[in-house]
């Protein structure tokens, strides 16, 4: 089977709103939100996921999203102080709402809304009057 | 009753105007040039012709943008290519510190800094298979 450009199967019109989702997530909330959309390697999904996270720069503060759409395999894993602000309950709520939109076929709105909860639940309250004695 | 008389009316005149319809009276003015009858045939390609041409752009604009449509990735079927990256190891940070944040709350997070790559930064997470 021939090899076909990355980009082909999620158009750039897409591609640039995933990022720019991922962008707003990660102003949103401080946190670095990476989305990662390839192979395992053979490897098991969520290990491979956890292999990529420490790779990234402030592991420690990134959110990973990693989807295999081979395996039909996804995985949120977060660095160790973006767990305090994300925790659990609110990836599993993610991932079941990725998991619709990704078994009707969409990958690309499934990592926008997806990136955007996630974004949304690790968002910061303003703090109030802590600029004022 | 009013509809089988208005009917009838209709038909009547309908009838009768075609029925009773004559050549016209009038000839053309003298002054008008001869011009030469047009033949059936270039009647035909003008006004025909014409049309034809315009369905057939028409029809081909529109199955353009389906039969050039790029190839979708079914769910399943291999990724049959490099991976994508949105962020990465290789990007520069994008998070901003959240408007409005105090910087002293900031600065204890920026303390922990950079940890050294394969160190166990794993914090949790979820998956799902679908």
């Amino acid at each position: 089977v021939a090899q076909v450009p990355g980009g082909e199967l999620l158009t750039s019109d897409q591609r640039q709103s995933i990022d720019r989702a991922r962008t707003e997530a990660s102003a949103a909330s401080g946190l670095d939100f990476h989305v990662y959309v390839g192979g395992s390697g053979g490897e098991d999904p969520r290990a491979a996921a956890h292999r990529l996270l420490s790779t990234l720069p402030r592991a420690e503060n990134a959110v990973l999203v990693f989807l295999d759409p081979a395996a039909r395999a996804l995985e949120i894993v977060t660095g160790s102080t973006a767990h305090r602000r994300l925790d659990d309950g609110a990836c599993s709520l993610a991932a079941l709402s990725m998991q619709a939109a990704f078994a009707a076929g969409d990958l690309a709105g499934g990592l926008v809304h997806g990136v955007h909860q996630l974004g949304d639940h690790a968002q910061q309250p303003a703090s109030l009057h802590t600029g004022t004695p | 009753m009013q509809v089988v008389a208005l009917t009838v009316v209709l038909a009547v005149t309908a009838v009768a105007s075609v029925a009773v319809a004559g050549p016209s009276a009038a000839s053309p003015p003298d002054t008008w040039p001869d011009s030469n009858a047009m033949s059936p045939l270039n009647a035909l390609l003008l006004f025909g012709g014409g049309v034809l041409a315009a369905v057939l752009v028409i029809t081909v604009l529109a199955m353009a943008p389906s039969t050039a449509k790029v190839q979708r990735h079914r769910p399943g079927r291999d990724w049959e290519t490099e991976s994508l990256w949105f962020g990465g190891p290789n990007s520069e940070l994008v998070a901003q510190p959240a408007a409005g944040s105090h910087p002293a709350l900031e600065s204890s997070s920026a303390r922990t800094g950079t940890a050294a790559i394969g160190q166990t930064v794993e914090g949790g997470g979820a998956g799902a298979r679908w």
